[in-house]
């Protein structure tokens, strides 16, 4: 690829070629070949400055896609959650960039992957090139407030660059989750209407999940069983992947969760589902403040989650890994009038970096030009785009996931194995094609593109972490083998 | 029945969340009367520790109860928490019957106030709501605001569990299934309330308290199970990583 067509691709996000922006502008579609900028916000209709909608961000932790009962989920009831669903456009092919709370955060504040941003781990802020979603639209005329879990680098910070900050941050989400749902709807009563606002309430749960999956806590001592006989006929089922352990490098190998009986992991995914069910609660209260507030049709809100959680799949608990429990994260947009209303989008690959430009393009501003999400703005107006042909996630320095509308392809730094998944046969991910010959091809292909993803990396420094200071790890690699 | 220090015992689940602070938790001493007035105060803590047992406080809560001669209670809660770079205060007045089982109230009002780190109230996040139930149909105010949602059945306002369960019975009580309203406002149907066990728990000195623990169970919450000692006053909450103990006059100290 030439320098000229690399910058082609960059501006129209990551998986899209050269031969693709080609095709893209042969179809007349030329927000494909426009650069970022003011330029795209206009050749997608961007709004006037009078007219711009409230954006309201809706940040959750640990919450897989398919958590969600709109999802397809029947362990919790999600009625809040749902009707954004019914009353937007849900994406189904939404993917975290790094499942892990820091680094994943810092792209969807961002629109950049974490290498980018220098939040390669958690606990590390972001590096000072990069502007956030705050600083950016604060400086073209948004008021912006944020409220909950920061996490970039502390969890709970009392001052945020480029944002009002209304405090939170008293222990986990189960205590803190309903003080921001109250703060950001009472804000949202009773705020100036001068100007636009960005929001982001940011809340913790199903995080608090992360403290029953490890045995060294106090939720879940060895041999518990059951704690709470009456809820044995409640308890849900363990995912069809429960026992699927395919071939994997050896990190990836060594997470499975030792020790937990059935009736465990069953009260272990029943938790997860009413911390789920805290969330949607607490959302709920955010959404009826904007309806109250008359602004329904005026506030395009967005919700996804930084990473999800394993739920028992692979026998896994938490994050840190490619499979999919991990990776898929819930992408909604919502706002009558301006998005399609009860849409499912079963094809788009998308993922934590579009938050940052889809943001940009309602607001009628150019997105920071680190920025190499996509704006989602043609798709929620059901506008037929050409669009990215994989999307790539990494976590922390381990490793990187390229993801095809097919495949997933996996592989890990310094791990001779490596992993491929054919997404439609085997949704489940139990079966490791990579060492079969007739997939040979299909491996070529997607080292390939991970190859091309991680020539584009505009890599920076990783930024000092408030976290384990003394294993602050070096410079990583553009990308390669480090992967 | 388990030993006094087992926390681990199954029947004590999920106690050992607070292993860090029992040891330290004199009881209280004196006549304590459920079903009249009287004045709780908890120390709230978080218990999320991956290394082992901890609980780092972050809160207090008092609940108070008054018992009119009419057959009417009023509860008042005060609930404060730190937070980073502010505190949040919650008051509450809530006013209904006094026999409920559920302490379940009738009309309540609720003030939310998020203050910065020198202690000025942020106006803009001001929540003031008031709210009433009438014929199952429970309508909540805050300002112009309105919101209203059906009860079928029995009802109460999370706080005001942490008076019913003191006046439950102990063993020979069935459960109670009714719609919890959390945090004043938030309707979570199908939560139910039970007799969980008997237990005897090792407190200061290593001395043994008899308990009865309670239950509570449903939609929207992990488990929540309240401990109450001989007397009737409820001493210790646990709920996944939020946890509340009584605080009490030290033996021999001052409050």
């Amino acid at each position: 690829m030439t320098g000229k067509s690399r910058q082609n691709a960059r501006a129209a996000g990551p998986g899209v070629t050269r031969r693709r922006v080609l095709q893209a502008g042969g179809l007349g579609v030329g927000v494909m070949v426009a650069g970022p900028g003011v330029a795209r916000a206009a050749a997608t209709g961007a709004e006037a400055p009078a007219k711009r909608p409230n954006l309201l961000l809706i940040l959750c932790d640990q919450l897989g896609l398919d958590a969600i009962g709109a999802h397809g989920c029947a362990d919790a009831k999600t009625p809040n959650l749902d009707r954004l669903i019914r009353g937007g456009t849900t994406f189904l092919e939404s993917h975290s960039t790094n499942p892990v709370c820091s680094p994943a955060r810092s792209s969807l504040m961002t629109g950049c992957m974490p290498v980018e941003t220098g939040v390669i781990t958690n606990g590390r802020p972001i590096h000072a090139s990069r502007p956030n979603l705050g600083q950016w639209l604060g400086r073209h005329g948004y008021k912006t407030v944020y409220c909950g879990k920061w996490h970039l680098p502390g969890g709970y910070q009392p001052r945020i660059e480029g944002f009002t900050v209304l405090p939170s941050g008293a222990g986990q989400g189960d205590l803190n989750d309903t003080a921001v749902s109250n703060a950001c709807a009472a804000w949202i009563r009773n705020r100036p209407k001068d100007k636009p606002y960005l929001m982001v309430a940011s809340f913790l749960q199903p995080h608090d999940i992360c403290y029953w999956g490890n045995a060294r806590g106090n939720r879940m001592p060895p041999d518990l069983g059951l704690p709470f006989e009456r809820l044995r006929d409640e308890l849900p089922a363990l995912p069809p992947n429960h026992r699927a352990r395919p071939a994997a490098p050896q990190k990836l190998a060594a997470r499975a969760c030792k020790g937990f009986s059935e009736d465990m992991w069953r009260y272990y995914l029943w938790v997860y589902a009413r911390q789920v069910e805290m969330l949607d609660a607490d959302v709920g209260r955010v959404l009826d403040a904007v309806d109250a507030a008359g602004e329904t049709a005026h506030t395009v809100i967005a919700f996804t989650s930084d990473h999800g959680d394993g739920r028992g799949r692979h026998q896994h608990v938490s994050k840190w890994y490619p499979y999919e429990e991990a990776m898929k994260v819930p992408m909604v947009l919502s706002c009558p009038g301006r998005v399609a209303e009860g849409h499912r989008d079963t094809t788009h690959l998308v993922c934590g970096l579009d938050v940052m430009p889809t943001f940009c393009d309602y607001a009628g501003v150019a997105p920071p030009k680190a920025s190499h999400g996509r704006s989602l703005r043609p798709l929620l107006a059901g506008r037929d785009v050409a669009w990215r042909s994989y999307v790539v996630s990494e976590w922390m320095q381990q490793g990187r996931m390229v993801r095809t509308e097919r495949y997933k392809y996996a592989r890990y730094r310094g791990d001779p194995v490596e992993m491929l998944f054919d997404m439609k046969a085997d949704p489940w991910e139990t079966k490791n094609l990579a060492r079969r010959p007739e997939v040979k091809a299909v491996l070529a292909e997607h080292r390939a593109m991970l190859a091309e993803f991680e020539g584009g990396l505009d890599v920076v420094p990783p930024t000092a972490s408030i976290e384990r200071r003394r294993k602050t790890p070096k410079r990583p690699a553009k990308g390669g083998r480090r992967s | 029945m388990s030993a006094p220090g087992n926390y681990n015992a199954m029947e004590l689940y999920p106690l050992r969340s607070l292993a860090t602070v029992l040891p330290r938790f004199q009881p209280p001493r004196g006549a304590f009367d459920p079903a009249g007035s009287w004045r709780n105060v908890y120390g709230v803590y978080t218990l999320a520790s991956r290394t082992g047992p901890a609980a780092r406080r972050v809160g207090s809560l008092a609940v108070e109860r008054s018992a009119g001669s009419d057959g009417q209670a009023a509860w008042k809660v005060s609930y404060g928490k730190t937070l980073a770079g502010g505190t949040q205060k919650v008051s509450g007045e809530l006013h209904g019957p006094a026999d409920d089982a559920l302490a379940a109230p009738r009309s309540w009002s609720f003030r939310i106030r998020l203050l910065d780190g020198a202690g000025r109230a942020l106006a803009r996040a001001n929540v003031d709501g008031r709210a009433a139930c009438r014929d199952g149909e429970v309508t909540v105010a805050y300002g112009a605001q309105r919101r209203a949602f059906h009860v079928p059945g029995r009802y109460t306002v999370n706080w005001c569990l942490f008076d019913a369960v003191q006046r439950l019975g102990g063993k020979g009580r069935k459960p109670i299934s009714f719609t919890l309203i959390d945090h004043f406002d938030q309707p979570k149907p199908g939560t139910s309330l039970a007799f969980r066990a008997e237990n005897v728990v090792a407190v200061a000195g290593g001395r043994a308290l008899r308990t009865q623990a309670y239950e509570q169970l449903g939609p929207g919450n992990v488990p929540w199970v309240y401990w109450v000692d001989g007397r009737g006053q409820l001493l210790f909450v646990v709920a996944g990583l939020e946890g509340y103990v009584l605080e009490t006059k030290p033996a021999g100290g001052k409050p």
